[in-house]
Order: structure tokens, then sequence, then C-alpha cells
């Protein structure tokens, strides 16, 4: 749930995302090797469908980060009571204010499960509603948001570090490489899920907190594939060339180096996106996971299974929600995988 | 060899010094000691014990270096945090839990029995399975098999591990009764690792049949394949002798990640299954804030990860020569 | 195929085939708590305490209220008023309180190798002697211990100079530390106010009468453990450690204890009752007598009454930390009694009753509403919700009095406007009962007729709004921001069921206005912020060791505010009113009265003569004024039973029941084995999709190689 200070925020980012790729777009218009890329995508069924599909979750996501209040006049700010303050996303405004009961209802229930007296909405709540009378699919579509802050966010806090990291290690060797693989042999060694509950154990709970833990695990791997490929780039004859020929080491990274390593980046990231957000359920067993996403959801409604009559709402909405978000990132990242570099491993 | 084996074994000390060094700063700079011996003594515990349980476990002792002494004497380092730390790790001398006092290190040995029983059928029976299915997928490559077959893997590595173990247990335990729901008893283990083990098997089945199938298929079409195949050698004898032999190396490299999961358990299947083994012995430590038993268990986890590398790089080395020299 | 036939076969069961037939107890454990009587604190920890361990007294089994009666003792003492010289010549003489007692002789301990002084070769046992309780109250006074009852005893006399010497000993050196610790103590001498006046026989000597401390001695805090078990039992070469293996008097003893996973107790044959039942001792036949409940219960059933206890041979628990499949166990007829939680409710209770499903299964039901409270503190240290002793803000010192009054009245709306029965029926399916004041039905002091007039919910909230509007927050609008007044709630756990309570309490305060943001951090966080008094409201929970109000009161006297000191008072409330009548009502018994003199509001001095009833209803009217806490809920237990479960009366004080439970162990294996016949026909589906799967598989195989 947005509270009030951080929304303008969350806005801005959307914004910049917006914007960054509408750039991206506009500059993959005119490069042939974007080009072909989605050339060569768009022939493969499975994979659009996925991505069409995985598309449609980000944008769900995104849609749950614009939020605005609507505005109090002054005057009424009073009578106006604590909601109308409270700043709704794009994904709230689908459904009616309030639109809650006040337990448990089957979907499309006119009537409570318990107790049988009749719902304030009945009829409307399609995949029925949670313990306190949310409606479970709004709750599912709320679920995306943070699939997609654990993805994205680790990701923009891993790539400039394992960049960084890699190409020194590679480029320059000798000591740095000694350092930079003794930092990642020593963090490798630590079994993930338990440098990631450690981790976090300690540094305390909250969304910042879990990406960074998921970032300190998520680095090493990116940054070792970055590594040897930077070993492999810089024997290349061209990179040999410009050193030849004088050009300074920032501007061979820069021109050379780095944008050569830009696939595998992509790669390891959309093949890593479900890793992520899987290993989040399972920090939510532990209770240390974002609040509201689908492994808390599943976590909660996993009881509910012992009930009686069995209420299985909840958990098969967030589980097939789960489910189809990794199975359509797992698609398109095997898709990405095997157009740009069908060599690029990753054992997990 | 023998000066191989000795450097890489040395290799593997200041990883393991570095893993001490982080948890000495997780959880001695960063913990907070009132939390855990609230943890330990309970809510109704007053002010003086909480203080005289910090005082006993040595948690209110100076952290990197005791200024008591003077710099130049042995106390000046030895009696502080970062110094004990390290020469209790290092000399097994794990002390009680933080909750209890129960001494770490017996909890891990009796841990160890029913995490074992549980770890290695799913490591061994998983591994066969899924070389099998993997080479059988290979074998078809290319055929409607083959996309069946990693589609199916996809799905089943996109459902998250709860639900495997709760359908498991539903249908098996409640409905058919095979199997009992949970728990652990030492004289008939199989009947209570039955369906944790089948769980941990299909779990890792889709991602593992999907990384060995494209190493295969590699292999498959190297030269050396190619040439076999024109010299007459069938399909069958190709897919054992020559793809699954040159593919072991790799397939070597990821079952060695798996390797201190073996010890430490898995912490999910544990616990819901009741099995008391040291994921589970991990899960209490988690829940309970029981900071020296975690520090433990990720210490051993890291032990076992570095010697098993060191094991598969040494076994490397039988296998090809040149890695001796690199 | 045969083999997936016996693995079919042999079923469901979670326990050793062989022990079908046996009277075994089965239950389940959620985790080893430390059983070293001094200081096991959990409720399930002193229940598994008090089958091994015996204290002086024990309750009733049957009888509501809880009656007190001897077990170990003879009788249950009375306070004499004694004189006693003074402590040094000259000092003038002081009044002592004294408690005689008289324990039962031939009485004995555990036979077991710790016993057997000095060679530890073959199990052994002794008798209960007065010197092993002066033993047991040193261990109790012992600051190496933690005893939870330390407080309570500090009042006998003389034991704080003995801590104070024992500590010193320790210092001593090596010498001393190294000592057995009963040859410690012996050296750090006796402790004045007990005196062991007999072999079975001694004096308790208290500075101030204080007839809680009979309650402490009907728990098993203070169960007599010999000094050789304390020697033996210390954890290192291979043997466990006295919190593992504990040694008493009682009915059974510990037979199996693996750490975190198995415990098992067995009959103590050595128990006086079993030895020597023709002696009719307190507490080793079953009741004769109880409630009208007991006797529809069938607890009072001619098979039981009188006749010599123990019934049950064997308890077993087993780890089982799954709400999910421990209740899986049990409708499979493997755990005889399982508690209901709020998910397996509604598959065990239909409309106030069990549901038919189960009852036709023999499934019995019991209800009781536990000696717990459950509340929302606010810190009183706080400058927007709370009383501080100097506001933070030097513009609300200013103002004081009528800044008290404001957050005053924010606290009476918001107590107005949380909805208790809410949260009752949507997270407890109403297996709680909403509370008026700290103390729960069954405590002294507890008036089912009153109704906290800040406690009844009303859906339209006039009167919170009133209030709010009065406390300057207008429609909940803090008029410094011109935006609802922002008020944080803390939480212990971060689970998502927690999460989703929190939720549900922002919606009822956001009704009123209020915007409540949700503090949910590591536990670790949380109690850091409880010790700096760094938190607006939290929620928390009490439950009592003994069936006295003064254990509730104490959550809100002043010098046992927990900012900077962690202790129990975590509102931080201090009320000089409060905390004196508490201090007068903690030495009284129930049907006493104290008189004191007091200046009146005219200034003039007068004489005021108040009984322990009518202190704890002023303390009572000045928390419902105050408002420190939103009182919740005090909990109830519902707990179910199989049909060859007998005599369960399930309390939370009762510590010493496990003797007089009784399970048919015939009827048992009868109903498991009818219960849990395995389903064969899916493993034959099973061998069908595989073959179907496999088949086309083979012929395209073939085809490829005849290529």
């Amino acid at each position: 749930m947005l509270g009030w200070q951080d929304y303008h925020t969350s806005n801005l980012v959307v914004a910049l995302l917006l914007a960054i790729s509408v750039a991206g777009a506009w500059y993959g218009r005119h490069n042939l090797f974007c080009r072909q890329f989605v050339r060569d995508f768009a022939r493969r069924r499975l994979a659009v469908a996925a991505a069409a599909l995985f598309s449609l979750f980000v944008g769900v996501a995104l849609a749950d980060s614009i939020a605005w209040c609507d505005p109090v006049a002054e005057e009424n700010a009073e009578n106006a009571g604590i909601e109308a303050f409270r700043p709704r996303t794009l994904i709230d405004r689908l459904f009616p204010r309030d639109f809650r009961e006040s337990a448990y209802s089957a979907p499309l229930a006119t009537n409570a499960f318990y107790g049988d007296q009749p719902l304030k909405h009945p009829g409307k709540h399609v995949l029925g509603t949670t313990i306190i009378g949310h409606d479970t699919l709004h709750e599912t579509l709320k679920g995306f948001r943070p699939a997609m802050i654990i993805g994205a966010f680790t990701t923009l806090l891993v790539i400039p570090i394992a960049i960084v990291m890699g190409v020194l290690a590679g480029y320059f060797g000798r000591r740095i490489d000694d350092v930079v693989q003794y930092i990642y042999s020593t963090l490798a060694s630590i079994p993930n899920i338990l440098l990631l509950i450690a981790l976090i154990l300690v540094m305390g709970r909250g969304t910042l907190q879990v990406c960074i833990a998921l970032g300190v695990t998520t680095w090493v791997g990116l940054c070792r594939l970055l590594r040897a490929e930077t070993l492999k780039l810089r024997e290349l004859e061209y990179v040999q060339a410009a050193r030849a020929l004088g050009m300074s080491h920032t501007r061979i990274i820069c021109r050379h180096i780095v944008p050569n390593l830009f696939h595998i980046v992509l790669i390891s990231f959309v093949l890593r996106f479900s890793w992520l957000v899987l290993n989040e359920s399972i920090l939510s067993y532990f209770g240390i996971g974002l609040e509201g996403s689908f492994g808390a959801m599943i976590v909660l409604a996993r009881d509910e299974l012992a009930r009686e009559p069995v209420i299985w709402w909840n958990l098969a909405a967030a589980s097939t929600a789960l489910f189809l978000l990794v199975l359509t990132a797992n698609i398109v990242g095997d898709a990405v995988r095997d157009l740009l570099d069908p060599r690029v491993r990753t054992a997990e | 060899m023998t000066a191989y084996i000795i450097r890489r074994v040395l290799y593997g000390v200041p990883i393991v010094l570095g893993v001490l060094f982080l948890l000495f700063i997780l959880f001695f700079l960063y913990a907070d000691p009132e939390a855990m011996a609230r943890k330990a003594l309970g809510e109704k515990a007053s002010v003086e014990v909480i203080n005289n349980w910090i005082r006993e476990k040595g948690y209110d002792r100076p952290r990197f270096f005791n200024p008591k002494y003077p710099v130049t004497e042995a106390g000046f380092w030895t009696d502080a945090i970062l110094f004990d730390h390290f020469h209790s790790m290092l000399t097994l001398n794990f002390g009680g839990s933080d909750i209890d006092d129960y001494p770490i290190l017996d909890r891990i040995k009796q841990g160890a029995g029913p995490s074992l029983t549980v770890t290695v059928p799913i490591f061994v029976i998983g591994t066969l399975v899924t070389i099998a299915v993997s080479l059988f997928v290979a074998f078809f490559r290319g055929s409607y098999i083959d996309q069946a077959g990693l589609f199916v893997s996809v799905l089943a590595m996109s459902v998250v591990i709860f639900v495997y173990i709760m359908v498991g247990q539903y249908f098996f335990s409640s409905q058919w009764r095979w199997f009992p729901i949970s728990g652990f008893d030492r004289a008939s283990a199989w009947r209570f690792v039955a369906l944790p083990a089948l769980v941990g098997i299909i779990t890792n089945l889709g991602g593992g049949v999907r990384f060995y199938r494209t190493i295969m298929v590699e292999e498959v079409n190297r030269d050396y394949v190619r040439t076999a195949r024109a010299k007459g050698v069938g399909e069958v004898q190709i897919m054992f002798k020559h793809v699954l032999k040159n593919g072991m190396l790799p397939i070597l490299t990821s079952l060695v990640m798996q390797i201190p999961f073996l010890f430490l358990g898995s912490l999910l299947l544990e616990n819901f299954f009741g099995i008391p083994g040291l994921g589970s012995v991990t899960y209490d430590a988690i829940d309970q804030n029981d900071f020296a038993t975690l520090r433990v268990m990720v210490f051993i986890g890291a032990v076992v990860f570095v010697i098993g590398q060191i094991l598969t790089d040494i076994s490397y080395s039988f296998v090809d020569p040149r890695v001796r020299l690199s | 195929m045969s083999f997936l036939g016996t693995l079919i076969g042999c079923g469901n069961s979670p326990y050793p085939a062989a022990d079908a037939g046996e009277k075994v107890f089965y239950s389940y454990l959620l985790r080893s708590y430390p059983l070293d009587p001094v200081n096991a604190q959990s409720i399930p920890g002193m229940g598994y305490l008090g089958a091994i361990c015996e204290p002086l007294f024990e309750y009733h089994y049957l009888k509501r209220p809880l009656e007190m009666q001897p077990l170990l003792a003879r009788a249950i003492p009375q306070f004499e008023e004694i004189t006693a010289p003074g402590l040094a010549a000259g000092e003038p003489d002081r009044v002592l309180y004294r408690l005689r007692f008289e324990i039962w002789d031939q009485v004995l301990f555990h036979r077991d190798v710790c016993m057997d002084v000095p060679n530890h070769a073959k199990p052994h046992t002794r008798e209960l002697t007065a010197e092993d309780f002066e033993f047991t109250f040193k261990r109790i006074a012992d600051p190496a211990n933690n005893c939870p009852a330390i407080d309570t005893f500090l009042r006998v006399d003389g034991l704080s100079e003995w801590i104070k010497r024992l500590e010193a000993m320790r210092q001593k050196g090596p010498q001393t530390a190294t000592l057995p610790v009963h040859e410690l103590y012996r050296l750090a001498g006796p402790i004045r106010g007990v005196q062991v006046t007999g072999r079975y026989s001694f004096d308790l000597l208290l500075t101030e009468r204080y007839p809680i401390l009979l309650y402490w001695l009907a728990m098993t805090t203070t169960a007599p453990v010999p000094y050789e078990a304390v020697e033996y039992y210390h954890g290192e070469d291979g043997r466990p450690h006295l919190r593992e293996w504990p040694i008493g008097t009682g009915p059974y003893r510990m037979a199996d204890h693996r750490k975190d996973d198995f415990i098992a107790f067995e009959k103590n044959p050595d128990w006086r009752g079993i030895t020597q039942p023709q002696r009719r001792l307190p507490g080793t036949r079953y009741p004769t007598g109880g409630e009208e409940e007991d006797r529809q219960a069938g607890r009072l059933s001619p098979e039981y009454v009188d006749q010599p206890l123990p019934f049950i041979d064997r308890f077993e628990y087993r780890r089982d930390k799954e709400a999910v499949t421990r209740f899986g166990k049990f409708l499979q007829g493997y755990y005889d009694g399982e508690e209901i939680i709020e998910e397996t409710f509604h598959q065990a209770v239909s409309g106030g009753d069990i549901s038919p499903a189960l009852s036709d299964r023999g499934i019995r039901l019991s209800m009781e509403t536990m000696l717990r409270v459950w509340y929302f503190a606010f810190n009183m240290d706080d400058d927007i919700v709370g009383a501080p002793r100097v506001f933070a803000d030097p513009a609300r010192e200013r103002d004081r009095e009528q800044w008290l009054d404001r957050n005053r009245k924010l606290r009476q709306a918001m107590n107005l406007a949380f909805n208790t029965q809410e949260e009752i029926d949507i997270f407890m399916n109403g297996r709680a009962s909403k509370a008026e004041s700290p103390l729960p039905p069954g405590v002294f002091g507890h008036d089912p007729d009153y109704r906290n007039p800040y406690r009844q919910y009303d859906p339209e909230l006039t009167r919170a709004r009133q209030l709010l509007t009065e406390a300057g927050y207008p429609g909940g609008i803090d008029p410094r921001t011109n935006r609802p007044l922002q008020i944080e709630l803390s939480l212990p756990d971060t689970d998502p069921r927690t999460m989703e309570l929190a939720r549900m309490t922002t919606r009822m305060f956001g009704q009123l206005g209020i915007d409540l943001k949700l503090d949910a951090v590591t536990y670790n966080a949380f109690v850091q912020k409880m010790r700096r008094g760094a938190f607006q409201v939290l929620r928390w929970g009490w439950y009592a060791d003994y069936p006295d109000p003064q254990t509730f009161l104490l959550l809100l006297y002043g010098p046992e505010s927990s900012a900077g000191t962690g202790r129990n008072n975590k509102a931080n409330f201090r009320n000089a009113r409060f905390d004196f009548l508490y201090e007068k009502m903690a030495t009284l018994a129930d049907d006493e009265s104290v008189t004191w003199t007091e200046t009146g509001p005219d200034g003039a001095e007068r004489v005021v003569t108040m009984s322990r009833g009518e202190i704890i209803w002023e303390m009572i009217a000045i928390f419902e004024y105050e408002c420190p806490w939103i009182v919740n809920h005090h909990p109830m237990s519902f707990n179910l039973f199989h049909s060859w479960y007998h005599n369960v009366k399930p309390n939370t004080v009762i510590y010493t029941g496990a003797k007089y439970r009784d399970v048919d162990a015939r009827l048992r294996r009868e109903l498991r084995e009818e219960w849990n016949r395995p389903v064969r026909w899916p493993a034959w589906a099973f061998v069908g999709i595989v073959a179907a799967l496999v088949t086309p598989a083979v012929r395209t195989y073939i085809r490829r190689t005849r290529h």
C-alpha cells in the first residue's frame, strides 16, 4: 500500500521508466541489430505470446505505481474521512471505493462465506475475498508490483556493481582480478538462501533491504560471467589494435568492452527474474519478504486449505498469478538467450 | 599432483576466513544483543536477567580489541570478540545456542542424520532421473517429444515449491493415506522420507532437465560425435559413450553446487514434513533470532561448499591434466 | 509393482507399529522448551514439568474457580506475625511474617544414576527432606538461574544479603567458582528467612505479608530438585543438562529426550501414590468432587473417582511445526487431543458446538477462557498520544494541563473506534471474550457486568468523533499539517497474518479519520524501539502464571515502566494513585482489607479502609479514565479430544494435570485402523499414465533405429 509521502517518487520512477523505454525503442528502430533481434523474436510464436502476457504484467505493475489523491477542498477536510487522503493507484481506480466485505466470501457469491449475511457488493467479487474481506482479484493485481520491484530494483542495484567489478577484473587482471575473485568466491561459498536470510535478519525488514540482500547474492553470478567474457574480449584483435594505437583504458572499456557485454547482462537478468521472484516467496515464508507479494499471499493462504469447506480461491489466485509470471519470464528468457547467445548457461 | 592439491587447499583458506569476517560484521557489529536475550529468556525476564545473559554470552565485550591491555600485549587482541569468534569457529568450539545453551555441535550431529536421509535420496535418485530424462529428451531433440519435454520442464520450474508440498500432502497423506503427513522415525525412516523426497525430486527436475539437455545437445553437435556417427556407431551408443561421458564435466560442477544443500538439509521440506534435520535447526534459529546457531550454520555451509569445490577441482585434474597447469 | 504395493501398504501411521496397543499418550511438541523447574517459563514447558516435578501445593483438578490444595506439604500454612530481634545489637525488633511448612515423609526422588553418589553406577533414589527445599530456595535466589520468581522471593528475609554473599564467593576466584553448586551454596551460608526446623519441616520468614508467594509454591518453579541432579546433569561429557533431563518427585520421569525432536515420560514406579496407595496422600487419587459440568462430561465417572493415580503409562511428544499437519494427524487419530486454531475452527465447530463430521467420530470439544489479555499499549512517554513527564515540544509543555487532557481524549477516542468484536469474529472465530479491563474472567476482581464506557463500539462513532474534535483533531485532521493525524503502530511480528490484522486495525482507525501507519520491523528492531520508548502504539499480550489480579495490574505499575529498562509496563504508564493502590493491593489476600491515613482534597487527614476488591475497582476506574491501553480480548482455548481420551479439563495454570488423564488404547487402535485404510487405485492409475506416455516414445525410437 502506498503511503502518501512516497507516491510522488513512485510516479516519477514510472515516468522515468516510460521515458527510457520510449527512448530505447526509438534508438532500436534504427539499429540493425535490434531490428534483426525483433524480427527473429517475432518468429517464435510461443515467445511472442509469453512476451505479450509478461508486458501485460509489467503494465499492471506500472499502473499500480501511478497514484494520486483526489483533491479535497480545505473546508471539507474534516468530513472527507481518511480515504480521501489516501493516494489511489490506477489499479485501485478500476475498483469502486470501499470495495470490501467484512470477511471471506466465495467467488461471485452473494452472501458471506461464514454466517450467511448478504454482502455489500453481491456477485461483484470475481475471485472472492480474503480473510479481512479485501477483493482477491484486486489483491492479486497488486501483487505484480512487488514482484516487479524485486526483479527491477535488484537488477538496477546489481548491474553497475557487476559490470564495474567484472570488467575491472577481466580487463586489468592481476591484483584487481585476485581481489574481485576473492570477494565473489567468498560470497558464492555461502549458501544463497542462508546469506539472504542472515542479511535481512540483521539489516531489518523492508523493500530496500530485501532488494539489497537479493542483490548481494545475485551479483556474483553475473560478475563471474562478465569477467570471463571480458577476458576473451581483451584478447580480440580490434581491442589489441586499439590499445596499440594508444587509446586510453577508459575509452577501450567504454567503447569496446562494455557494449559487447550487454547481451550477457540482458540474458542473465531475464533468466534471473524468475529466480528472484520465487526466492522472495521463500523469504515470505520466514516472515521477511515484501508486503503484499505473491509469496506473502500464498503463505497467508496456505492454512486456508485446512478449513472446511476449503477456501481455495486466495491460494489459487496467488499461485496462478505467480506461476504465470514466472512461466512467461522463463519462456521469454529462453527465447532471448537462444537468440543472443545460446552458450550462456546459468545453472540453478 | 600433490603440489596442485596443496595449492588448491591453500586457496580455500582465505575464503573461509573471509566468510568468518563477514559473519563477524553481520552478527557482532550489526545485531542487537538485547533482542537475542529477550527471545532467549522470554518477555517476562527482568532487566537484570537480560543484562546477566548478555554478559554471560559475552555480547557486551569489546569487539575488535580490548583497550584494557596495552597494544603490545596479546590480550589486546585475544580478549575481544573478533579473535574469539575466529578462534571458536575454526576450532569447532561452537558453544551453546543463544536460546537455550544447548551445544550447537550436538544439535548438528543429531540433525545431520535425518537431513541426509532426505537429501541423499533426493540427490542420488534426482540426479539419475534427471540425467535419464534429459538423455531421453536429447535423444529425440527437435521432435515433439523434445518440445513437450522442454515445455513441461518450464511449467514445472514455474510452480512455487509450497504448491508441490501442499498438493503432495493433501493427496498422498490425507486422501490416499499412503504416507504419514509429516514426522520422522529413525527405525523406519523411508516411510517418512518418501513424500518429501518425491517433492524434492520433482521441484529440481524441471531446471535440471533443461540444463542437462542443453549440455547434451551441445555435445551431440560436436565434430567427434559426427565422426563417430559417420563411422556407423549406433545412436544409443553415442548417447551413452560419448555424449554422457563428455557432458559429465559441467554436470559435475552443477552437482557440487548442491553439496552444501545435502548437509544443510532442505529448509522448507524439513519444516513442512517435520523432519528433525539441519534445515529444521536453521529454521528454528531464524525463527527465534538464535544468531549463534545461524552463524554456525552459515559457516558450515560455506566450509562444506569450499571442500566440495576443492574435491571437484581435484577430480577434474584427474579427468583433464591440463587443469593442473593453469 | 509389488514394491509399489508394499510401499503403500504401510499406511500413514507416524509411529512404530509395536506401540499400537500401549497406554501411551501421543501429542506434539512445538519445540523443546527448557525444563529446569527453576527457570522454565513456557506454558508447554511447565505443563511437562508438572508431570515430573511436584511443588508444595497444587490446584484442585476439577473445581472452578481454582482451589489450592496441599501436595508435598501436609497443609497450606497461614501467615503468622512474629517479632524477631534486630539485625545488630541495639537495633529495634523487626516484624516478620512466618509460614510454617510440614512436608510428607517417604517421598522419593526419581530413581536415577545421578542419585548414586559418588559412583553414578546404577540408578538410586533417596527421600525428600526439608533441606531439599532450602537448596531449592537457594537456587531460586541464585542470579545465575534467572528465576522468574525472584522479584517475589526477595521478600524472604535475608535473601538479598545471601545473593550478595554468593556473588562475592563466585568472584573470589577459581577455587570457589569450580565447586559444585550445592557446596558453593553451603559456603555462602544459610538464608536467614529459610529455617529448617526438622527433617520434614521448615519455616519461611517474610519481611512483608505477601500472599502472592503462595501461588508460586503451587508452580513447578519452586518444585524441589535434588542437589545430586544439579551436580550430575551439567550438559557436558555426554550427559544431558538438567534443563533437558529434569529430576523431581513427580508421578512421571523422563524416559527419552532428543532436543527439538522428541520427549517421552514414563510412569515413576517409586512414586508414593503407586508404592503406598493405602496412605491416600493428597494428590495421589482422582478427586471425588467437582463441578456439574464435570459430571456431564464424564469426568466424575465411578471408573475414576477416588482411584489411585496415575492412569497413563507413557507420554510421547513429537515435533510438529505446521498447524495443518497437526490437525491432519489429529483427524487421522494419531494425536489424542488438539487445540483448535482459527483455520481449523469451521471444520471442527459449527453453530457453537462440535461439527457433525467430527462428533460422528466421537470427538469432543471443551472451551475455557485463558488467563491472558491482548492489548494495544499507547506509549505514555509520547508527545502525541501520551502523558509524558515532560513534553518534548516546549509549546506543549507550557500548556501542560491542556495537552494532558487533549491526549487523553485522543486515547479515549481511539479506544472507542477499535471494534474488538470484529477482530474476534474474523481472526478468532469468536474464540475470545472481549476485554473490558485488564482482568480476565476467573480472576478475583473481574466483574462480568462491568462495561468500560470507552470500549463500547458504536458504528456511527459519534462519541469518538466528538472526543477527537475536543482533542484538537476535528475529523481526524491534524491542524499542523492539515492532513489526517498520523499515528504509528509497531508490530513485534511480520508474518503475513499479523499484517492482515494490522491492516484491519488501520481500517478501523481510518474510519475515525486517523491515519495509522504500520511499522512492521524484525523482532530485533522492535525490541530496540520498545527499549528506547521510540514508538507510539504497540500490540502486546500477557499470560498469567497464577490466577491473581496482581500479575495483570503489574503491567500498569509505574516502577515497572519499560522505557530504558525493558520491564513489563510497556505503556510506561505512571500514575501516583494507581501505584499507591497497587502496593496496597499486592499485600492483601482476596478477603482482606487495609487501613491507611491520607490527606483528602479538602486538606484534612482522614482514615481510609478499603477491601482488596475496592482497591482493584478504584485502579480499574483510573485505567478506564486514562486509557493507557486499548484492551482487546481474553482468548479462549477450544480443545478437541478423541473418544478414547478421558478426564481432560485444560487450564493453563494447572500444571499437575497429567496424572489425572487417561486413554483407552484398545479403542484407539481399532479406530485408527478403521480411519486410515490406504486408497490404492491412484497407484495403478499412475502406472497406467506413465506407460501411456512412454509407449509412443518407444515406438519413435524403434522407428529411428531401424533407419
